[in-house]
């Protein structure tokens, strides 16, 4: 069971980081395009910009994401029985 | 017996097709979430900077802002005589009606031009708003092709200083 949670949980970690990094560079290409900026003035966005609590939550998200993810096929893993799945092999 | 950590970095590396669509779909959710929370973050901003709970703003039926807004002169009236709208020692309404405009300038660093809004206002719109001051000239006077211009969109917009003409 611990196996497929820490994997999950891996993926969480990867996602949430990509996820973040995605975000910021969006956010930053957004507010930096010829043209947007004004843009977005106009209806009240003159800071746009990825603050450290909603890169935080954004991160802690995702690993909450791989790890509800991760739960069901690791109590399956954990109820099967280890001679019913190398039979599947 | 627990297994080792290598073996779920392995198992990772090995299914990598499976684990590329996990973590694009993972990822995904997380830029779009990040993305509309900046953006509601910088929506609050913007209202809690310039929005006040005294201070209503009526626009038409129908518009969700200024531009696309038209009210008639009558139901300007109506909308004065209104009991809701606070009064002046002399018992006149505490409101003011505004004529929004959009007009195109040059940006100061000659990279094009840029939208900028015009408002046309009554003197009583600075009793009403409260909080304006001219730093720098004079208030202009009603009647002559004067404006007023924020700090900021000097900052932004050529031909735009004290004492120049406004194309």
């Amino acid at each position: 069971m611990g196996f497929v949670v820490g994997e999950a949980l891996l993926l969480g970690v990867l996602g949430g980081a990509l996820g973040v990094f995605g975000s910021q560079t969006l956010l930053y290409v957004v507010s930096h395009a010829p043209g947007v900026t004004e843009i977005l003035a106009g209806i009240g966005l003159s800071g746009l910009e990825l603050k450290p609590a909603v890169a935080v939550l954004g991160f802690f998200i995702a690993v909450a994401l791989g790890l509800v993810a991760g739960l069901v096929p690791a109590l399956s893993a954990y109820r099967a029985k280890i001679t019913d799945i190398l039979r599947t092999v | 017996m627990a297994l080792p950590l290598s073996y779920n970095i392995r198992n990772v590396r090995v299914r990598w097709q499976v684990t590329l669509l996990a973590i694009s779909g993972i990822a995904l959710v997380v830029a779009v979430l990040a993305v509309l929370l900046s953006m509601s973050a910088g929506f609050q901003m913007a209202l809690r900077s310039t929005g006040r709970p005294d201070n209503a703003l009526i626009v038409q039926r129908g518009s969700a802002s200024e531009l696309t807004s038209g009210v008639r002169i009558d139901d300007r009236n109506t909308i004065l005589s209104d009991e809701r709208i606070a009064r002046r020692p002399d018992g006149s309404a505490m409101a003011a009606w505004d004529w929004v405009v959009v007009m195109s300038l040059p940006k100061i660093d000659n990279a094009g031009s840029t939208n900028v809004t015009l408002r046309a206002v009554t003197p009583l719109a600075f009793e009403v708003r409260e909080g304006m001051k001219v730093v720098e000239g004079r208030n202009f006077t009603p009647g002559l092709d004067e404006v007023i211009v924020s700090r900021k969109i000097m900052g932004r917009i050529r031909g735009v200083n004290l004492g120049e003409r406004v194309k």
